[in-house]
């Protein structure tokens, strides 16, 4: 692409007008063509402008159970220089008032099949109901101009979208992003990747998450074309779509490649598309070094790309499982214009050889949680966000990633990091699925645990072998003496683990006991 | 009934749903039939259908 990219809307049009009957995207099986996707943004837009006054920065929910109108409606809200708020339909309808009115929405564009059983009128701001447009018509396939004749002047320093995020955390917080950050943080990974302009991808995340809306900018960068499914995901049709539509691309979450790898009625279809794949974005969770080789067997064709980094910093580092095979321990260098540190407790920067908080600067950093001021203070300091994460830099510069702050254990006095056990039992027991938490000690404050779910069946003997595995390579504090059984450990939809749930549990047990 | 009234049903509780089912009436699920997996109604299909070729 030789013309410069500034903005989303640029990036439409650029498309639309160089290849409008190219497919853009093709979601439950129907093809929606540039030209397609910038006419029906323009109806959005449009939409918008007789409903809501104008006005760069105005905040404008969206809220739809189709991957298509939500893209539909981001380019939309973009034309104006309004800012997208992406609202996932499972979040509850008492939580999303509570967002419209805590963040100042303008308007709350839905669809049809979203019903709000309370009264939506009491919100007092505009409800556009997004009509699907499931065919595409002839008018679609020529590109139109905007109709109003007016061009918005948006810079690309503006933000262009609000994703929520709660991650492991449970704590919903409002990231808004900039034009250029979507665009730059996309060509990074598409250059990392060698990506070309055949790129046809099958995108598995939610749209409304970070990563999902991120790969398909990625695509779109390219002039490539994104295949989605609505609804709940299921890996087999996911598979089923991989193949009918020939995809050479795959981005997804660490669990749909776990889900995807162990299951036999997969594995075997699996088996018949990986070596089809050219492409692969991983990210949102780690993933173990044994899952990270099993996945580049599976793919044998694929370069493989993990990144690291939270909404609020997205790919803040880079990892090529072929190209850097001997790191898959890590999570790789910073990626192109990003800038990470590690801080001690007061902030400080701690030079070599040391463990610290993980700090990030660069384009791929939000400028800041919207309505947060008090989260703001505690999470930016002189131009650098702090992510809560503990890591070390090795000695050919690359980043691994040790826990969270939050995560930390007091065992007697000593710290310790439950990612820490999880990792190593994780390589030798892959079998089991896992959890390190701690409970309540009367001398020690609190002592480490392993808990695992019901069906996980470790017994006395298994449980014996695994700490015998963890003599010599840890200090004894942190190896687990005991091991509790619980209904299942709670996950987020990435797969990360809970651990303030974890806790909650293991304190009611404590308590009952 | 499906994923819309049952809040457990995501992606992971699909597979546990497929695996479950598969295991308890000892049928294996093709690809094409798991993927269409959309409702409780559509396993009962499947059942009836296993039962109709043996």
């Amino acid at each position: 692409m030789s013309q410069k990219i500034n903005t989303i809307q640029e990036l439409f049009l650029h498309n639309a007008m160089q290849h409008g009957d190219k497919c853009a995207i093709i979601c439950n099986g129907i093809d929606v063509s540039y030209s397609s996707l910038w006419n029906e943004s323009l109806k959005i837009k449009l939409e918008i402008q007789r409903n809501v006054l104008p006005g760069c920065g105005r905040r404008i929910a969206v809220i739809t159970e189709s991957k298509v109108v939500l893209l539909y409606s981001v380019i939309g809200i973009a034309q104006l220089g309004m800012n997208a708020v992406l609202i996932s339909n499972e979040i509850p309808e008492a939580e999303i008032f509570k967002i419209v009115e805590s963040f100042n929405i303008s308007a709350l564009l839905i669809d049809t099949k979203i019903n709000f059983t309370g009264d939506m009128k009491e919100l007092k701001i505009p409800l556009l109901v997004l009509k699907r447009n499931d065919k595409e018509t002839e008018a679609n396939k020529c590109y139109q101009q905007g109709t109003d004749g007016s061009a918005m002047t948006v810079s690309g320093g503006e933000s262009a979208i609000t994703f929520f995020t709660s991650g492991a955390t449970g704590v919903r917080k409002a990231v808004p992003v900039t034009h250029q950050n979507i665009i730059e943080t996309s060509k990074v990974i598409n250059n990392f990747l060698s990506m070309e302009k055949q790129i046809r991808e099958y995108i598995s995340t939610q749209l409304t998450h970070s990563m999902g809306l991120r790969r398909a900018f990625c695509n779109f960068l390219l002039g490539g074309t994104i295949v989605l499914d609505d609804g709940i995901m299921n890996p087999a049709k996911m598979l089923l779509s991989i193949e009918k539509f020939g995809c050479n691309g795959l981005s997804g979450v660490p669990s749909i490649f776990k889900i995807l790898m162990s299951q036999n009625f997969l594995c075997q279809h699996l088996s018949k598309i990986g070596e089809k794949i050219e492409y692969i974005e991983i990210g949102s969770a780690p993933l173990y070094k044994h899952e990270k080789e099993k996945i580049s067997v599976v793919f044998p064709n694929a370069q493989i790309c993990m990144h690291y980094g939270s909404t609020e910093a997205s790919r803040t580092t880079l990892l090529h499982f072929k190209k850097e095979k001997r790191m898959l321990d890590t999570v790789g260098k910073p990626a192109y214009g990003v800038k990470v540190k590690l801080t001690n407790e007061n902030g400080e920067k701690i030079e070599q050889d040391g463990v610290g908080e993980i700090c990030v600067k660069g384009v791929n950093v939000t400028k800041g949680y919207f309505n947060n001021d008090i989260l703001n203070k505690q999470k930016f300091l002189d131009g650098w966000f702090r992510t809560g994460d503990i890591g070390k830099i090795n000695s050919e510069g690359y980043l691994v990633f040790i826990g969270r702050i939050d995560d930390m254990m007091n065992i007697g006095g000593k710290k310790m990091y439950p990612q820490e056990i999880e990792s190593d039992l994780g390589k030798k027991y892959p079998e089991f699925e896992i959890a390190i938490s701690s409970m309540p000690h009367k001398f020690l404050g609190e002592e480490p645990v392993l808990c695992y779910p019901q069906n996980s069946r470790i017994n006395d003997e298994c449980f014996m072998r695994m700490k015998q595995s963890l003599l010599g390579f840890f200090e004894d504090y942190k190896i687990p003496k005991r091991k509790i059984e619980v209904l299942e450990i709670p996950k987020t939809d990435n797969g990360k683990i809970i651990r303030s749930e974890l806790n909650k549990m293991l304190h009611d047990l404590h308590k009952r006991n | 009934m499906g994923p819309d009234l049952i809040p457990e049903w995501d992606s992971l509780g699909t597979i546990n749903l497929l695996n479950r089912f598969q295991e308890t009436f000892n049928i294996s699920l093709g690809l094409e039939d798991a993927a269409q997996i959309s409702s409780l109604g559509e396993f009962l299909r499947i059942l009836e259908e296993n039962e109709s070729k043996n």
